[in-house]
């Protein structure tokens, strides 16, 4: 589904973020993204998104090799995947029913396909009942269950998290997780960057372990190894 | 474009031109501006060709028929000037008539021209109406080339001064134009610019969740156009309010050699105008603003 081969990324000011990485994600899996601050996670995450482009390598999303997508192609690949971000990223003018259709909406999808969709994705995230609040009114783990749905209600093949549970209090990061991990086990193939070490040593999931820009473990049921 | 689309499109447009409030109100104002300028351009322009074609309907060359000719030269004199390829319509005017004409004008003092009839000083006139005035010129010469043709009486200078002052007004107006199309189209752009700021949180999700580029960017052209076409609707009011107030007021002042057009026989065309303009006006600014600062 994602394979990155040979990878490279150095930035208009000299910096080396990744440097030849190569990795395989399959259709379903539920990986981890850990390293200390600064060793190319958020790089990583950003060329899955398509915000950057790699230096050199290729970056081959679903068969299609991102590198060569024409401006115009970019939202299509979009599409495939959903985001959510550690600071949630909700339009806090909109109700929570209307962040999650906005999400439907600029896609083009007719408006009987968002009436049936978003009330059974608020549903899945568990806010069935707060579809009319907005998101000052809420939580940050509720908050960031909204962002979880307007990421799932297209149904992407894959959910790109970033730091997901870096807001959060331990006890909502874990229910965040459980509803992730639920998410998982319906098909979505997810990537998460994060910083959690309790999180991470009690999913055993795969690790990948960036340094420096360079993958320094990749392993199945991995830990975090890092003492913080 | 989906249906869906743009149901959106025009709804969050519509949302910008009012969150926006001032700014909005400030683009209107400066399209009205540009389009009262170019609106007044266009009423009085239209006004010129009309009060000129008037004229021109009345255009007519005479020619002084050489005091020599008997009647019989005179009348193939006539036929020689019919023949020629501009001239419609040549009507002779004797000097008999002229006489009997200038008596009647000449009233109670008619007796002073008692005698005359035996002498008549005058002379015998063709007065020529041409087909295509633009031509005049080279008809003139013809008609002055023809035997017989003592002189040419002609009546240019009226129509070439308003010519010419349609032709001055054209090139202010142009001029103005310019300047006022600028003035709002940079304005337009900027109260843009305001909205795309004030949405880049928006910008930036849409982004992420796979909008395409031009999905982002309708809404901002719309908001433009909006602004616009209200632009357009307030121009079109008040030249339509002080056109007719107008020519209320000149009418009062019983001027009859000219007419003006009636304001139905603009109506359609200066609603055409201001609309398309508006349109123009609105959709380039933003897409200026668009361009510049929004990066898809």
């Amino acid at each position: 589904m994602i394979l990155l081969s040979n990878v490279s990324k150095v930035y208009d000011n000299g910096s080396t973020a990744l440097n030849n990485i190569s990795f395989v994600i399959e259709r379903g899996e539920f990986v981890f993204i850990v390293g200390p601050s600064g060793a190319g996670k958020s790089t990583l995450i950003k060329l899955l998104m398509h915000e950057e482009t790699a230096t050199s390598g290729d970056v081959i999303i679903k068969n299609v090799n991102v590198g060569q997508l024409t401006q115009k192609q970019i939202p299509y690949l979009r599409r495939n995947m959903g985001v959510v971000f550690q600071d949630f990223r909700l339009l806090p003018n909109k109700t929570v029913y209307e962040n999650v259709s906005f999400a439907m909406e600029v896609v083009g999808a007719p408006k009987r396909a968002i009436r049936r969709q978003v009330p059974a994705v608020l549903s899945m995230v568990g806010l069935a009942g707060k579809a009319k609040m907005l998101p000052g009114q809420l939580s940050g783990g509720e908050q960031q269950r909204v962002a979880l749905a307007r990421a799932l209600v297209n149904n992407p093949a894959f959910l790109i998290a970033d730091e997901p549970t870096g807001n959060l209090n331990p006890k909502t990061a874990m229910e965040i997780m459980e509803l992730l991990d639920e998410i998982n086990k319906r098909g979505t193939t997810i990537i998460m960057a994060t910083h959690a070490k309790e999180i991470v040593n009690v999913m055993k999931k795969r690790v990948i372990a960036i340094e420096d820009g360079v993958i320094v473990r990749d392993e199945a049921r991995g830990d975090y190894g890092y003492e913080n | 474009m989906k249906i869906n689309s743009f149901q959106y499109y025009l709804r969050e447009a519509s949302k910008n031109v009012f969150s926006n409030g001032w700014m909005s109100i400030a683009s209107i104002f400066t399209v009205i501006a540009s389009l009262l300028v170019f609106g007044l351009f266009l009423v009085l322009s239209v006004n010129m060709n009309h009060i000129a074609g008037q004229l021109e309907g009345d255009y007519e060359i005479v020619v002084v028929v050489d005091e020599s000719y008997d009647v019989a030269a005179r009348d193939a004199m006539g036929e020689t000037l019919r023949s020629l390829t501009n001239v419609s319509e040549v009507t002779l005017n004797q000097k008999e008539t002229r006489l009997e004409e200038w008596k009647v004008k000449f009233g109670e003092d008619a007796v002073l021209l008692d005698g005359y009839e035996e002498n008549n000083p005058l002379r015998d006139w063709y007065k020529v109406r041409l087909l295509d005035l633009s031509l005049a010129d080279e008809t003139a010469k013809e008609l002055e080339a023809v035997p017989g043709v003592a002189k040419l009486i002609r009546n240019q200078d009226t129509i070439d001064k308003l010519v010419n002052m349609t032709g001055y007004l054209g090139s202010i107006s142009v001029w103005v134009m310019i300047f006022l199309t600028i003035a709002s189209v940079f304005i337009i752009s900027n109260t843009i610019k305001l909205t795309v700021y004030a949405r880049r949180k928006e910008i930036n999700i849409m982004k992420f969740v796979g909008a395409t580029d031009w999905f982002i960017r309708w809404p901002f052209i719309i908001e433009g156009i909006i602004i616009g076409l209200f632009g357009a609707v307030v121009t079109y009011i008040l030249v339509s309010c002080g056109y007719q107030g107008i020519l209320g007021m000149l009418s009062g002042l019983n001027i009859s050699f000219v007419t003006f057009k009636p304001f139905g026989d603009l109506a359609f065309s200066l609603a055409g105008t201001f609309l398309l303009m508006g349109v123009v006006l609105g959709g380039l600014g933003s897409l200026m603003s668009v361009r510049k600062h929004l990066k898809v």
